[in-house]
Parts: C-alpha cells; structure tokens; sequence
C-alpha cells in the first residue's frame, strides 16, 4: 500500500503544508502538494517569535485544505502527521505542533516530530538525486556542512555565531531593503549592480565560520559612511575619497592623525561585497571537508541556497575538482512543508517509532546529529 | 466544550507543553464528561495572565483545528 504523509513546518516566518507519496517499496515517490505563506514585516525590521505565531494560527488551516484540495485526497487517505520538532523559534513550532496533536488524535493518525535540518537534507536528495554528498545547509537559522556516517548526519563545520542568512536579512534592515519577498533575495538583485569589491573581514577558522564579525563592520561602516542607491550618484560613478586636511599640531609639537572622511558607498557595492565574501567562505569551508571525506558531490539546501551567485561559486569549485554541485529551486530551499513530510516517510520506512502524544513537543535547539538515520546504511 | 470528545482532545493536546517556570507556575487540565477544566496555581497576577493568555490562544487553535476538520471514526 502507497503510504502518504501530511507535512507541516513553520520554525521560522514560513508556514508551510506539504503531501508527499511514497509507493509500498519506496521506489516512488511524489509531491502531491506543496503550499506556503510567508510572513513578511515592512523594511527595516524583522519577525518577532509571538507576532510569527500569530501568522502561523492564521494560515495553517487554510494551507491544509489547500493542500488537501491540490493532492486530490481527503483525511482518511493520509497515514501519518509529520510536523517540525525544531529547531527554530518556540512560538511559531508550538503553533504549529498543537495543530498536529489534534489531527492527529481527529484522524486517529500516528505523529512523527522531525527535525527540521534533516527535512532540509532528506528533500534535497529527493529532489536532486544525490546519493551521498556533503551538504551545505545555509539559512537564516542554520549554517552548517554535513556528512553522513554511520546513521548520522554529522556536522563537520558550523558557524560559531550567527548563521550566514542572519548576517544577510540583518544587513538588508541596516541599508532598509524591503523583506518581500525575501530580504535575501533583494540583496542577490543589488549585488548583481554591484561593481566595486569593498574590503570586509573574512573569517573562516579551520572548519568553522564566523559571521557576527562581519555584520558589526557593517554596521559600523553604514553609520560612518553616506550609503546612497547607484541610481542616486550622478554619472552612476562611485566619488573618488579625498584626504582630510591635516590638522594643527598638538602638545610637544606632534600631529595628531587625520580623522577619515566619510566615503560614499553604494548599497549595490555592499550587496554584492557581502555576498562574495560570505560565499566564498561557505565554498571554502565545504571544499574543505569534501576533501576530509573524499566526496565528489556537494548539495545545497536550506534557504540561502537559492541564491544563484552561491550556486555559481559552488559549481565552479565543484568543476575544479571534476565533483557536482547540486541545488533545488525556491519551492524546496525556502522551508516548506514537503520537507517535514519527506523525512517522516523516512523515519517511517526506516522502522523509526512515531511520537507519544506526551512525546510531541517543541524544541529550540535540535542538532542534526541527534537524530538516529534508521533508514540509511 | 461541544462534546466529551472535544473535551477530551483539547485536555491531551493542551498538556503535552510545559510550563516554562514550573516552581512559580503550575497547570493541570483535565476532561469531564464535556466540561474542559484548567487548573493553576500561581506566584504572581502577571504570570497568571501570560499563561491564560497563551493557553487560551491554543484552546482557539484547537477548536477551530477540529471545526475545520471533524473526528474520523
């Protein structure tokens, strides 16, 4: 018998419900629906956990019937709840796991809480065919490079900070790029007008990254400097920066240095400088632990990993070291509930046990690493 | 509640979360027959009022979840 699984995901600003289909022997397996709404707030500020929450009630039950319309099934055709047991923010998970408890006790229905990385990774392969790569899972959550060993996704690099989609969204807010549809997007559309390489702190230490570092410069830059859009300049030409005039002598005859004079720097030139150095981190970093474990193909997922320029630079590591780079489109890298429903089919065919329904709660902090892969060798 | 099952429902769904500061907090739900009763016993009116505020918020996400979509037998 085909198993069929209802998805349901909303760690983050994205509440979204997915039906996936797998035939008995998991040989086949389908997207019978895939829908998502985004909660957006105006430019300069971001989503705040209860206000999330809030969203996720509005939507969710819409979405599923939605979903439900879009497969073509009712209630009784599906055989297991899967929702997202985290990590990701505590309000908008709990919203959304209340939801699934009721199904699941309405249905009669046994519930699978998955971990919402590993949807991510378990989507990606579905998706793309990769049978065994190392994994850059980039969001604004999460940054992590993954490997699977012995019935565990292990994560051989991270960042030690903020996750490489954090530094991103928050920069867009700093120079008030708007947040629809996503304030990453609008960042890869100015980086791409982008034509000065501004100088910016790299920081990848051994297999780790590093990326508040970074966003402080920024800050700190933003509020120094003029930050004007290239329509704005005259000429669409970036002013050249004059010396400061040297100022009197002090005590004992010493100068005291020139204060710098405030620069203007175009908002596509910080885009795209950002979005250089930051990529090219990642690729860094996911090279290096391709050569640890000898692997010729690296996948992409998780949010960030729609952006083309990162896909780009991956592709063209990958081609230097004759391996292939993997990634997926929007309706998969951005969260979704098909990922949730991808991975409880999973657990389930790997003879992984569903939840008691005092089992199914809510965490913040869920490590890739935490979960027992049943279902791979 | 409309039903003993309604009832029922809403007590195991709503019990499963932890209350986050149990030494000043403590709820317990049970269902009798149709009735759903919550029970607290708190330190302070303001702990009191988030926790009701955020129960009550799950209690409607829970109803309108079984309006929505009704018990299969």
């Amino acid at each position: 018998m085909p198993r069929i699984a209802l998805g349901l995901e909303g760690s983050a600003n994205k509440i979204g419900v997915g039906i996936m289909r797998h035939s008995d022997d998991g040989s086949v397996q389908e997207v019978l629906a895939n829908v998502r709404h985004t909660y957006i707030t105006p430019p300069g500020t971001g989503f705040l956990p209860k206000d999330t929450a809030v969203h996720h009630r509005e939507w969710i039950l819409p979405l599923i019937q939605q979903a439900l319309n879009d497969a073509k099934i009712t209630p009784k055709d599906i055989d297991v709840i899967c929702y997202t047991k985290g990590p990701g923010m505590g309000p908008p998970l709990q919203s959304v796991a209340v939801v699934a408890r009721t199904l699941s006790l309405q249905w009669k229905k046994p519930i699978y809480g998955v971990n919402h990385c590993i949807g991510h990774i378990e989507m990606g392969r579905q998706i793309t065919g990769a049978t065994n790569p190392v994994i850059l899972y980039v969001s604004g959550g999460n940054t992590q490079v993954i490997a699977y060993s012995h019935h565990r996704y292990r994560i051989f690099g991270e960042t030690i900070d903020i996750a490489v989609g954090n530094c991103l969204d928050r920069f867009a807010r700093i120079i008030n790029l708007p947040n629809e549809p996503a304030p990453g997007y609008n960042i890869e559309q100015y980086a791409k007008r982008g034509k000065t390489l501004i100088d910016l702190p790299y920081s990848v230490k051994g297999m780790d990254m590093s990326f508040s570092g970074i966003l402080s410069f920024l800050e700190q830059l933003v509020a120094q400097n003029t930050i004007v859009e290239a329509a704005d300049l005259p000429n669409h030409t970036t002013p050249t920066p004059t010396a400061a005039p040297a100022k009197p002598t002090g005590k004992k005859g010493k100068k005291r240095p020139a204060a710098p004079m405030p620069r203007v720097y175009t908002k596509e030139d910080l885009c795209f400088s950002l979005q250089e150095t930051v990529f090219a981190m990642l690729v860094e970093t996911t090279e290096r632990a391709m050569a640890h474990v000898g692997s010729d193909q690296v996948l992409v997922v998780g949010g960030v990993g729609c952006n083309e320029r990162l896909q780009g630079m991956m592709a063209d590591m990958c081609t230097q070291r004759n391996a292939t780079c993997f990634a997926t489109d929007e309706r998969f890298c951005i969260d979704n509930g098909i990922m949730i429903a991808q991975a409880g089919l999973c657990m389930l065919a790997g003879a992984s046990p569903p939840l008691e329904m005092h089992q199914t709660t809510v965490t913040q902090r869920f490590r890739t690493d935490a979960v027992y892969v049943s279902w791979r060798e | 509640m409309p039903s003993p099952h309604h009832a029922s429902v809403a007590a195991q769904v709503l019990s499963v979360d932890k209350e986050l500061k149990p030494h000043f907090l403590r709820r317990t739900l049970h269902a009798d027959g149709a009735t759903l009763t919550i029970h607290y016993e708190a330190s302070s009116v303001k702990l009191l009022r988030t926790s009701v505020n955020g129960v009550f918020e799950q209690l409607v996400s829970v109803v309108r979840t079984m309006i929505a979509f009704p018990a299969l037998e």
